[in-house]
């Protein structure tokens, strides 16, 4: 009875059974539809939007950045990367260590000891072997042995060793630069994104400029040298040489002799050479002219202190050409005593004398010059003959080229196409650049830079010896013998410094190690070689277009050289 | 009423299957031509790894103080002279 009852009283709440069934499978349904609907929204999201990230994985995967090369001019390279590989020891896998490495040391070059030890002291990691060659790769690969693991790793190499050892400079062994270009641009190298980097100078004038350099040093048993050759109109260095150099793959027990960079780290007092710096400022600011002349007879004394000349002062009266021939150092005295101390000073600012060079390696020294207390006029009459004052040799070439490249001064660069023609700076006018050219010829054939002389390439040149100071004096026996040199001085296109330190006097130079018995052959030899390598036609000195246009109008009166 | 949606559902559901198998097809294309790309970039790397050898390989070869060796041995190459120049109009 009560069951009927039961259905009666739920005659009505049936139909809410059905609906609350269907609201029920409604439900049901709109959940599994939300779920199909973030199902597809996943699909889509994971097919279009995602894609670009798992691109970039994959890319990241792929890159192996390898350091980008360094060349020279002509697109030698100068400094590369090999891609090698690194073993290492995972020691938890390493077992029966002692016998393993002695099946390794056969195969590769290892200390035993060193590693077991090292295997006490860590557990996790240890490197085997930096820089596997294939070969010994392989070899080791076949030993398999458990617990030996491969990495890739680069090597960075130098083809040509020696050679380029300063201004390329090393990288460390995880490729990071330390000195020279590797070390200035470290960034950029690393950079897969960037090019090599070019360099301007040339590997076939550096190696005739290193063989001749050698040569010299070895000859006057000197203690080292350097030797720079810059085109004169970019400022761009073709060649820099600094003995003695090393070689990069051999650096552990290295000198720190032999690592200095003498072209740009080096400072030196530049002797005579400045002499022709002197000359071009007096011409240049009116203060002298061809037809002035000075008497050098007598010793200029300034307080306790006598300017005199190298080999005495017989000159008698010299005109202003045979100042820079003869190299007379009371000639040019008198020359500065007439420009004056202001002027000197202003002039060796703006050629960039009293400020580091600009050269892309950081191995640079300061200059060394008094400062305005104690540039008087003492100062100011050594400096004149280049004593009172050190530089390196880039500031020495940089400058000299300015004298000959019409008066225009252009930054020393190692980097091909750095300097533009806007980027030089006007210092002395083209005619007194001009007329110094004529002079420095006269120098090269009838002076003391003879030995400095082609023909056939016009070279002027000037020389120099400056006594080193050893305990803040003057040494009278060690010598830095010096030939600035520009070539063909018609139209000057290349300028050469050599700078050789410490010459021994001997029977080669008949007991004088100087300028021109010394540094000045190696600028005639140098100059011969190069010069059909750079592109220089031989010019006929005596054509007669060519002596006109070499001609200075001077009366000589000088009487000991004359006679000779 | 029922019908419609019935077929219406009906077409969604084919129209659901059909794009999921599109975009699955076209997924899967996509990860070959991947892997594809992949083998042909580091193909590619492989290839510049090797010219970075033989370009190195070639400097050590080209290097003056081998050649001067070399003809030193086999040429005898003198420095050239003044008299081998000649100009055009002579």
């Amino acid at each position: 009875m009560s069951s009927i009852k039961i259905i009666y009283t739920n005659e009505t709440s049936d139909c809410e059974v059905i609906q609350t069934s269907r609201r029920r499978i409604q439900i049901a349904f709109f959940s599994m539809f939300i779920i199909l609907l973030t199902l597809i929204l996943r699909i889509f999201d994971l097919s279009i939007f995602n894609y670009s990230d798992l691109q970039s994985i994959i890319q990241d995967e792929n890159k192996i950045n390898i350091r980008n090369n360094i060349v020279d001019r002509n697109g030698i390279i100068l400094a590369s990367t090999l891609p090698t590989a690194s073993a290492y020891i995972y020691p938890k896998h390493f077992t029966n260590s002692s016998q393993s490495l002695k099946s390794i040391s056969k195969v590769i070059d290892i200390n035993i000891t060193e590693l077991e030890e090292r295997l006490i002291k860590n557990k996790h990691f240890i490197w085997l072997k930096r820089h596997l060659t294939p070969l010994e790769q392989q070899a080791l690969h076949n030993l398999g042995i458990p617990g030996i693991h491969f990495v890739d790793d680069q090597k960075r190499i130098y083809p040509h060793k020696n050679l380029f050892s300063h201004l390329v400079g090393l990288v460390d062994i995880d490729n990071n630069g330390i000195s020279g270009l590797e070390s200035s641009f470290n960034e950029h190298l690393k950079d897969p994104t960037k090019t090599d980097i070019q360099t301007s100078l040339d590997t076939r004038i550096q190696y005739i400029v290193k063989q001749e350099l050698n040569n010299v040093v070895k000859l006057h048993d000197a203690i080292g040298g350097t030797a720079i050759v810059m085109d004169v109109n970019t400022g761009e260095l073709i060649s820099s040489v600094s003995l003695p150099d090393f070689n990069p793959y051999d650096t552990r027990e290295i000198s720190n002799k032999k690592l200095f960079n003498q072209a740009t780290l080096g400072v030196y007092e530049m002797g005579s050479v400045l002499k022709a710096l002197t000359l071009a400022i007096g011409i240049d600011s009116n203060e002298i002219n061809l037809s002035d002349s000075f008497d050098v007879s007598t010793p200029i004394k300034i307080d306790t202190y006598k300017i005199k000349d190298y080999r005495g002062g017989k000159g008698g009266i010299l005109s202003i050409p045979e100042i820079l021939m003869y190299s007379s150092n009371i000639g040019v005295a008198h020359i500065i005593k007439e420009v004056g101390i202001t002027k000197q000073k202003e002039y060796f600012k703006k050629l960039g004398m009293l400020t580091k060079i600009n050269i892309e390696v950081p191995e640079k020294s300061n200059p060394i010059f008094p400062t305005d207390r104690r540039w008087k006029e003492l100062r100011s009459i050594t400096m004149s003959y280049g004593h009172g004052i050190s530089m390196t040799p880039i500031h020495l070439i940089q400058t000299f080229a300015a004298i000959v490249n019409n008066g225009i001064l252009r930054k020393a660069t190692i980097i091909k196409d750095k300097n533009n023609e806007s980027s030089g700076k006007q210092i002395f006018k083209p005619q007194t650049s001009s007329l110094m050219n004529k002079i420095l010829r006269l120098s090269a054939t009838k002076g003391f830079a003879k030995r400095a002389n082609v023909d056939q390439y016009l070279v002027g040149a000037k020389t120099g010896t400056a006594e080193k100071i050893v305990n803040g004096k003057y040494s009278k026996k060690l010598n830095i013998a010096l030939c600035a040199a520009a070539f063909p001085i018609n139209d000057p296109k290349y300028a050469i410094v050599i700078l050789v330190d410490e010459p021994k006097q001997n029977s080669i130079n008949h007991g004088f190690a100087t300028g021109g018995m010394v540094a000045a052959p190696v600028v005639s030899s140098i100059v011969s070689k190069i010069a059909p390598i750079l592109g220089l036609v031989p010019i006929d000195h005596n054509d007669p277009k060519i002596s006109k246009a070499l001609y200075v109008n001077y009366k000589p009166m000088y009487k000991r050289f004359a006679k000779r | 009423m029922k019908l419609k949606i019935s077929v219406l559902f009906l077409i969604y559901s084919t129209l659901l299957i059909v794009i999921i198998l599109t975009l699955f097809s076209i997924k899967s294309k996509v990860i070959t031509q991947n892997k594809e790309l992949n083998w042909l970039n580091s193909q590619i790397s492989q290839e510049k790894n090797n010219i970075q050898i033989l370009k190195a390989e070639l400097a050590y070869l080209t290097t003056p103080e081998r050649i001067n060796k070399l003809q030193k041995k086999y040429l005898n190459l003198k420095n050239i002279d003044k008299s081998q120049y000649q100009t055009l109009d002579e």
